[in-house]
């Protein structure tokens, strides 16, 4: 899938059947950041000042130069304890992506078939549709390029058969990489650990289905309260109007508007100018 | 308030003294000044801006469009540049033009009336404009204020676009997408109209537009309130005295006439003539707007010098008969071959008090009439008037 363009999307009908994903286990990362510094590495970004605001996070959102950003967030449990919350955030790499459906461009954001969502910068005209389009409120706007940028899931590494710079990074084993499948059994049985044995009897896998999962998924301790993690949404949406509207009504519109020209025409054919008067009379004398 | 509107009168009326330096409005003999320079100027400033945001626009409006559209700006940047400042001159020039137009737009009782008669009048069916049609007519002031409508959705949206969703929220920007769409498939669905009726809908309009002048006749024609207040003199008046010159008195003119010409034949007016007294048939022929004739040969019975029959209210013969009473009459077999002269008529339609009479006569003459259920959809009775 291409944003702005009929033809298939690069890697369609090849011999790649493996969606590949990135696994994040909240609960076993430790806040260390190794993969922020391997993200900015990797990617040759420029590191800037950033604003301290009494957390360990790096800054409060990510940037159009730093997109990958572990949230650090203080949820307080019913019972009065505190649980100390730690969520790699970047692009999640939808199945649906809003972003992809919001985009007017001719190529500038492709979904891959490997599932991997990429923009393509030289192609991107900084509308920024794709903002409003996200549910997860990832892609940001460069001022200066007038371009959008986001987390390419490594997309330059993984078509050489590496893995993403920030799980090479991870010291901890909490980021994995891998196909979706595999992704999805390694989440599902670590959840099902958390339940058994460590009493977290709501942890469970994220990938939500709203937007026909996501490529990066993430194991939670409470699986049905995700906005604890630094408003990961519970069901993220893609706006209608990057649906429906611009695939369906849009072009159905605009269709109609195009019948207001042959309904104009149509009308001079079929009656005539109305021409000043007066005109001759018409030649039996019976044009009433 | 008084203050502010005097001082737009000034802003406009030294716009108008320094455009009116800058070029030229030639008025020739048997023609009216219709838009000055400074109108027509605005005019096509307006129109400049509208096509640019709209070309601009419609690259970015469907993907598929993209390809098609964004090279006419130098690609999808430069177009997705350029279509905001494209907008705002849009509406900055339409402003103008709103100062500059705001009185003779404002709605008047007649443009109620004109949109009553609306279907009338673009079918061509009203040859001229209702009398009471000013400056402007209630079609152009629809589409003046809708674009002002259009220009403040545009405004909000646009800005809220513009900035994007950094600045407004995601959820802004996602309706603003749809308003922005809705008011340009609006202002594109009017464009269409008013490029039509200004050019070929109604020829003789380009002109006021491009010389600032048009002719007495379209004048009168379009706008005849207007032309009574620029000239003095009645629209109708006007133009009917052209036709008498032109063309003599036509039916057109003077419709009355049309009585007294069919009666000036080799029929006595209010007689039924012999060719068709106590026939069985008589083709009935009603006249189509266009003025063609359908002929129907009908069943009909003969009371005081009139002649009734009766039909469905849903037959072509009544809704031709409705909109036009001058019908023709001649003797004709079953099958509706006219056998002899035919003669002018007009007919009326009765009200529904008289379809028992009617009835009644038919059925005394046409044993036929007399059986039940076949007549079930005949509701209507109508009288007929030679001559």
């Amino acid at each position: 899938m291409i944003s702005g363009h009929t033809n298939p999307s690069p890697g369609f009908a090849m011999q790649r059947d493996l969606e590949v994903c990135k696994l994040v286990d909240t609960t076993t990362c430790i806040g260390c950041k190794a993969c922020e510094v391997a993200c900015v590495e990797w990617n040759d970004m420029p590191f800037t000042p950033t604003t301290f605001d009494n957390t360990y996070q790096t800054m409060p959102e990510t940037s159009y130069h730093f997109w990958n950003l572990i949230k650090f967030n203080e949820h307080q449990n019913s019972d009065g304890t505190i649980q100390w919350l730690m969520r790699k955030d970047q692009c999640m790499h939808c199945a649906d992506p809003g972003c992809l459906h919001a985009c007017p461009a001719d190529g500038a954001i492709v979904k891959y078939a490997n599932g991997i969502v990429d923009f393509n910068e030289e192609n991107c005209i900084g509308c920024e549709f794709c903002v409003s389009g996200c549910p997860f409120n990832i892609p940001r706007f460069n001022p200066e390029t007038k371009r959008v940028y986001k987390c390419t899931l490594c997309s330059d590494r993984v078509g050489e058969g590496l893995e993403p710079a920030c799980i090479k990074a991870c010291p901890t084993g909490c980021l994995k990489f891998g196909t979706k499948d595999d992704m999805k059994f390694i989440a599902e049985e670590r959840a099902k650990q958390l339940r058994d044995n460590f009493g977290w009897q709501n942890a469970g896998v994220y990938d939500p289905q709203s937007v026909g999962g996501t490529h990066v998924i993430y194991v939670l301790h409470d699986a049905t309260d995700p906005e604890r993690y630094g408003n990961l949404p519970k069901n993220p949406t893609i706006p209608w109007s990057y649906t429906w509207w611009k695939w369906l009504a849009k072009p159905v519109l605009g269709t109609f508007a195009l019948f207001g020209l042959l309904g104009v025409l149509a009308h001079h054919v079929t009656h005539g100018p109305r021409v000043a008067q007066p005109e001759p009379p018409a030649k039996d004398g019976a044009n009433v | 308030m008084a203050s502010s509107s005097r001082t737009i009168e000034r802003f406009d009326d030294k716009a108008r003294e320094t455009f009116e330096h800058a070029g030229r409005t030639t008025v020739y003999r048997g023609e009216l000044l219709r838009h000055s320079v400074y109108d027509r100027v605005l005019h096509w400033s307006i129109a400049l801006f509208f096509f640019l945001a709209l070309f601009s626009g419609f690259g970015i409006y469907l993907p598929w469009l993209f390809r098609w559209f964004t090279p006419i700006f130098g690609g999808g940047q430069l177009s997705r540049i350029m279509h905001p400042y494209f907008g705002v001159a849009f509406v900055f020039f339409f402003s103008l033009q709103v100062l500059n137009w705001f009185q003779l737009m404002l709605w008047a009782p007649g443009d109620t009336r004109w949109m009553r008669s609306i279907k009338a009048i673009t079918s061509g069916e009203e040859k001229m404009d209702p009398p009471e049609t000013g400056f402007f007519n209630a079609g152009q002031k629809v589409m003046f204020w809708e674009i002002i409508a259009g220009c403040i959705v545009y405004i909000i949206t646009g800005t809220i676009l513009w900035a994007g969703a950094k600045t407004f929220g995601g959820t802004a920007v996602a309706i603003s997408y749809v308003l922005h769409d809705i008011s340009a498939l609006i202002m594109l669905g009017g464009i269409f109209i008013h490029i039509y009726q200004s050019t070929i809908g109604e020829p003789g309009t380009f002109q006021a537009m491009i010389r600032g002048a048009v002719s007495e006749a379209w004048a009168w024609t379009f706008h005849p309130a207007w032309y009574k207040e620029v000239t003095g003199r009645d629209a109708q008046e006007a133009c009917d005295e052209v036709r008498r010159k032109l063309y003599g008195d036509t039916r057109q003119a003077q419709p009355a006439a049309s009585k007294e010409s069919a009666a000036a034949g080799n029929v006595h007016a209010g007689v039924i003539p012999a060719e068709i007294r106590g026939r069985q048939y008589i083709s009935l022929a009603t006249f189509r707007k266009s003025g063609a004739a359908v002929y129907t040969p009908v069943w009909f019975a003969e009371a005081d010098d009139k002649i009734y029959f009766m039909t469905s209210s849903k037959t072509g013969k009544y809704k031709r008969i409705r909109n036009n009473p001058q019908v023709k009459i001649a003797a004709c077999t079953m099958s509706g071959k006219i056998t002899g002269p035919e003669f002018a008529a007009t007919a009326r339609i009765l009200p529904p008090a008289d379809f028992a009479r009617v009835r009644q006569m038919i059925n005394r003459k046409y044993w036929l009439a007399r059986v039940p259920f076949l007549w079930r959809n005949t509701d209507t009775c109508l009288e007929i008037t030679p001559g």
